[in-house]
């Protein structure tokens, strides 16, 4: 019996002493906290070098404006104008009273697009909507689909009926203005379509180590072809600043292909993906970790040009049309 | 054979050869004696089919995806067979648990609802020989192979991010037991890893262009390395409570504590703590 005892009294010295295995969460200060952000960024973010940020002496910009007295809302701004300075869509900062992200990608540029235009004059009542996607044919038998954000899901049955509906169409335009990004999933989803055997679309690396330049070896990005469905005819993708994300890969992939051609302005960027994290005190990140180029190794970090570069704005609209969209029929007609 | 050993004998460039032979054929007659005491004792064993069930408290803190720690309940299934000898177990035990946890922080702290879900299994193949026995107690001692996967999804801002951890080891079992009557029992186990394969795969969240998440098993299976108690340590104890029944089954009231403590990069801790019950079915029934 004494050593049943000594033996459950060992383990339950065992189990009492949990902490030597999980310690509690620490309460970081608010000068450690800028210093967990600051080392994340240097060891996950994929572009430092890339954009040439001398990331250190952004440590040495910002560590001296925090103390341990700085009170939260300032160490929140504090640390959401240093993550400002990667200039990035994709970085963000959140905690239960703020959120922090850069908007230039967009906000100092041109609109180049105006949704309820676009809808009474070019749609009407006459459009059709399968899923996400709004599509018409408009004059002269050109084709015209919207798929307004890659956040929206659809099935290959839909975009299987859409395209059937569009087949006998001499060519067919793709509204990707607006489209902030979404679920990458559906980038590979909906080239499927477009595509007449597997190929490469891109590669991918992943950052790996705390050196600006560790990076995983280069992942080939492949596109599989429908085995239902393919449109093979000529394409115009309309893009803008705000075609961002999984908007801008999908156009930087589709610019490979012969049949397609971009028309509007140059996306708005973004070229890897985001992953989010926490830092000690609860609040949550977002930073790219990855880089996607197209095969020949172009970065699409900075936005896809297009290849006719149009812009149109109110006074297009004044006058009754979409400078992009006109563009797009002529090409097309041509 | 006698014929053949003498021939042996008489040919001396075949000695060697011979002797080989012989070994083989000694090595042949231990195997088949050791396999007939082990039919027979195995025969004689008392043979048992548990299962179990048990609300699970976890605690996580995985590194690779956020530093704070997370915490939540989750529930906890196994099945197992023993076979109880005169002065020896051998038991084959599978398990499985999930659960949804939380971060956890101070009073007062603004954060935002992170959440996760927690995957676990287990498999273990364990043999014990008695130490000691007497009329009211038994100490014995032996070993396991001890396999345990975890698998923690995280939800951030909308955004998927995976975690595996892999532990393989050759671990060393303590075993006392304690008879207080013809039908109760109380029983305690600790285990502890001797040698440990680890596997760490670094999370990077949603792959894209996948249908679903990217699991490298391969990675997972062979990209590990062999890890130290310093830098790897895991404790696994069991209390029980056992009532045998009188059909010779028996039923447990047990607690069960693993916690582990990974501090290979990212780093992982966990600990679980188990309150449940297991039924064990006697096979050999109604004979004990």
């Amino acid at each position: 019996m004494k050593r049943m005892v000594v033996f459950i009294s060992l383990i339950g010295c065992l189990t009492a002493c949990e902490r030597v295995y999980i310690e509690p969460n620490q309460k970081a200060t608010p000068p450690e906290l800028l210093t967990e952000l600051w080392e994340n960024v240097r060891d996950q973010y994929a572009y430092l070098e890339y954009k040439r940020i001398d990331w250190l002496a952004i440590r040495d910009e910002y560590t001296p404006l925090v103390n341990n007295q700085t009170p939260t809302d300032s160490l929140f701004r504090i640390m959401g104008d240093m993550l400002y300075q990667l200039q990035d869509g994709h970085v963000t900062l959140r905690a239960g009273f703020n959120s922090a992200r850069n908007w230039d990608w967009y906000l100092n540029y041109p609109l180049n697009y105006n949704e309820l235009f676009v809808l009474q004059s070019y749609l009407g009542n006459g459009f059709s909507q399968t899923g996400p996607f709004r599509y018409t044919i408009l004059s002269d038998s050109i084709g015209y689909l919207r798929y307004p954000s890659f956040n929206s899901d659809f099935s290959s049955d839909q975009m299987e009926y859409v395209l059937k509906q569009l087949a006998n169409t001499r060519g067919l335009i793709i509204d990707m203005r607006g489209n902030t990004g979404g679920n990458a999933e559906n980038i590979a989803k909906l080239m499927a379509f477009f595509v007449d055997r597997s190929q490469a679309a891109g590669q991918i690396v992943y950052k790996s180590g705390s050196a600006p330049t560790d990076f995983t070896t280069s992942e080939e990005i492949r596109i599989a072809a429908s085995e239902s469905v393919s449109y093979q005819k000529p394409i115009v993708v309309l893009i803008n600043r705000q075609c961002y994300s999984a908007c801008n890969i999908f156009s930087g992939f589709m610019s490979q292909l012969s049949q397609v051609t971009l028309v509007g302005d140059t996306t708005g960027g973004g070229g890897g993906f985001p992953v989010a994290s926490e830092l000690s005190n609860g609040w949550q990140y977002t930073l790219t970790v990855s880089r996607i180029m197209l095969p020949s190794g172009h970065e699409l970090e900075g936005g896809v040009p297009p290849d006719i570069n149009i812009r149109t704005g109110p006074e297009e609209e004044q006058l009754g049309y979409d400078a992009i969209i006109e563009e797009a029929i002529v090409n097309l007609s041509n | 054979m006698s014929l053949k050993l003498d021939s042996c004998n008489s040919a001396k460039k075949n000695r060697n050869k011979c002797f080989t032979l012989s070994r083989l054929i000694a090595g042949i007659l231990c195997l088949g004696s050791s396999m007939c005491l082990v039919s027979v004792t195995v025969a004689q064993s008392q043979h048992y089919v548990g299962i179990g069930i048990a609300p699970t408290r976890i605690n996580v803190r995985d590194e690779g995806n956020s530093p704070l720690l997370y915490q939540g309940i989750g529930i906890r299934a196994f099945a197992l067979y023993q076979i109880q000898a005169k002065n020896s177990l051998f038991a084959v035990e599978l398990g499985g648990q999930l659960g949804g946890i939380q971060p956890r922080l101070e009073a007062g702290s603004i954060l935002l609802p992170g959440s996760a879900q927690h995957y676990a299994a287990q498999s273990r193949l364990s043999y014990r020989r008695n130490i000691h026995t007497s009329r009211v107690w038994k100490l014995a001692a032996g070993g396991a192979w001890d396999t345990h996967t975890i698998v923690n999804y995280y939800e951030l801002n909308s955004n998927n991010l995976v975690g595996y951890e892999l532990n393989s080891s050759v671990a060393i079992q303590g075993h006392v037991e304690y008879t207080v009557n013809k039908y109760w029992s109380v029983q305690g186990l600790l285990q502890v890893p001797l040698v440990q394969y680890v596997s760490r795969p670094t999370s990077t969240g949603l792959v894209p262009f996948d249908d679903d998440l990217s699991v490298d098993y391969t990675q997972i299976v062979w990209g590990g390395e062999w890890g130290t108690w310093l830098r790897y340590r895991y404790v696994e104890t069991h209390l029980s409570i056992g009532r045998k029944l009188k059909n010779y089954d028996q039923a447990e009231f047990f607690y069960r504590w693993r916690a582990a403590n990974n501090r290979l990069n990212p780093a992982l801790e966990y600990a679980y703590h188990s309150l449940g019950v297991s039924y064990h079915f006697n096979l050999n029934s109604p004979t004990p």
